[in-house]
């Protein structure tokens, strides 16, 4: 009998369908995907049978966010296009540098004429959006090469292989530290409104869900778990609340 | 009205413009993924021919039977062919070592096969926290590449630390001195030294009895013990070859020949642990792939 009850465990076990969490932002590096996921499954493991889903193109994503207890983890662009039509509720915003608030900038050399070639790391139609939206609709004369980092995208302003980089304002920081050099030529022409860096959303909070928030909000307190949140370039998750939709402005 | 019909006459113009893609080798992953993305994201139509098993005298007549305007040559072999039957069209090029040995006449335009040193530098400085010297071990092949590098590397703050080689000292090379005075060791393309089994080998356990970081150029160094690898991403190769024909299509300007815009950065995660080399938490949202 009890050889039975152990059998029929480990079938449950097996058979147990795993909780997963749906990642769609295109200010990921798609190609750190296999990582990321390794990193994700082993981390939540340790809590349950949860793992994480990635994906590189937002239709396949969408596809998924259709099921009920959808969890996912958007950008706040996306969010604000899909959350309606998918019941989203956001309950955690990611925080990097003590702001849950980033903008986007175009970058170039200085007295360049706002035509030629942008290198941008997101996806083609998050990029064209945002560089209609911050120059006005006067960005007719770009076109746009996806390249794989935000790193890259600025690099290739100062080396010459664009003219223009839309990147985060904190990478552009982040290259000043480290090569003053070349970001001294470097000029902002644009500069978005603050944004919220990415969400972890869900369509409906049951138990299994809470948990699951909870251990994402949880993850900061571990090595391992501050490990995975820096391959997705955030320092936490924290509840996201309508002291969050006041402090949208912190970082300007 | 007839705003509408210049529109039309002008689109008209774009599609009778014939491009043809020449893939040196189809088997070679790296082509490849250059032609993939190219197709991707080039917006007018073009022709492909692979050429791995084609003869002189197939690839002559197939170039003059199709005649493109514009043709992207993939790899040495596709360039050598359309610069010697089709001289007169613009001909872009890409996945080609060491461009500059090719005489380039006015009509033609490629991205590099190797990454700008700068760029290869600040992702150094941006990952390693403790590496301000780096010792090169080169030729006199490769002589001009290391000035380029140590200039390169002076506007970072780094110092390069060349080590010269020669055919009488390669075999028996001792590399303690130098890593003794350096926080990593660069691999780069010199011939002299990469063939010699002996040589790299040498290098790669002096460095690691030392815990010295090795930062190379082609994931097969990673078998080695190379910490990082940074290298140009091909599919992005791919797409700024189409940025580039679509600019010169439209009449804008752009740099001839350019450097890759994109990296790929390997990560070598046990190396680091062995080497306990401090490296930054960039690494994780940089890197293209982390090995365990």
């Amino acid at each position: 009998m009890k050889l039975f009850s152990l059998i029929f465990l480990l079938v449950m076990t097996l058979c147990a369908d795993n909780v997963k969490v749906y990642l769609y932002t295109p200010e990921i590096n798609v190609n750190n995907f296999k990582s990321l996921k390794m990193s994700f499954d082993s981390y939540l493991s340790g809590y349950g049978n949860y793992e994480l889903q990635p994906f590189s193109d937002k239709e396949t994503f969408e596809k998924y966010l259709k099921n009920k207890n959808t969890i996912a983890i958007l950008s706040s662009w996306h969010y604000r296009e899909i959350s309606k039509k998918y019941n989203l509720e956001a309950m955690l915003v990611a925080k990097k540098k003590g702001s849950v608030t980033d903008r986007k900038i175009l970058v170039g050399q200085k007295n360049t004429l706002l035509k030629g070639v942008v290198t941008s790391a997101y996806d083609t139609e998050y990029t064209n959006e945002l560089l209609n939206s911050i120059t006005d609709e006067h960005s007719q004369e770009l076109s746009v090469l996806r390249v794989p980092k935000e790193i890259d995208a600025l690099m290739s302003v100062g080396f010459g292989m664009s003219r223009f980089a839309l990147i985060s304002k904190d990478t552009f920081v982040h290259l000043q530290h480290i090569n003053p050099v070349l970001s001294k030529d470097l000029k902002i022409y644009y500069e978005s409104d603050p944004e919220y860096r990415m969400l972890l959303a869900c369509n409906e909070t049951d138990k299994e869900v809470t948990t699951l928030v909870s251990i994402f909000k949880n993850m900061e307190f571990s090595s391992d778990g501050k490990k995975i949140l820096n391959m997705i370039g955030i320092d936490k998750l924290v509840v996201f609340n309508i002291r969050n939709l006041e402090n949208r402005g912190d970082t300007k | 009205m007839r705003l509408l019909f210049f529109i039309s006459l002008f689109t008209l113009a774009l599609q009778a413009h014939t491009i043809l893609v020449i893939n040196s080798n189809s088997d070679v992953k790296k082509y490849n993924e250059a032609v993939e993305e190219f197709g991707k994201n080039f917006n007018h139509p073009f022709k492909t021919l692979d050429i791995s098993n084609k003869s002189s005298n197939e690839i002559k007549k197939a170039l003059y039977d199709e005649y493109p305007d514009t043709v992207y040559a993939v790899g040495a072999k596709a360039y050598q062919y359309a610069n010697e039957y089709i001289p007169e069209k613009d001909i872009y090029f890409s996945s080609i070592v060491d461009w500059k040995r090719l005489s380039l006449a006015s009509n033609r335009y490629g991205v590099s096969n190797e990454l700008h040193n700068g760029m290869q530098l600040i992702l150094i400085k941006s990952l390693f926290t403790s590496v301000n010297t780096i010792g090169v071990v080169h030729s006199k092949y490769t002589q001009n590449m290391v000035d380029d590098l140590s200039r390169d590397a002076g506007a970072l703050g780094i110092k390069i630390l060349p080590i010269l080689i020669d055919e009488a000292s390669v075999e028996n090379m001792q590399f303690d001195t130098a890593l003794n005075n350096s926080d990593a060791m660069m691999v780069i393309s010199d011939p002299l030294f990469l063939n010699n089994e002996n040589a790299v080998k040498n290098l790669f356990s002096s460095a690691k009895k030392q815990k010295k970081p090795i930062i190379a150029y082609h994931e097969l160094f990673i078998q080695y013990g190379a910490t990082l690898v940074i290298s140009a991403d091909n599919p992005t190769i791919g797409r700024q070859i189409a940025t580039m024909i679509e600019s010169n299509l439209n009449e804008r300007s752009m740099e001839k020949i350019q450097y890759p815009a994109g990296t790929n950065i390997v990560f070598n995660k046990k190396e680091a642990e062995l080497n306990g080399v401090e490296i930054t938490s960039d690494i994780l949202s940089i890197a293209t792939e982390i090995r365990e």
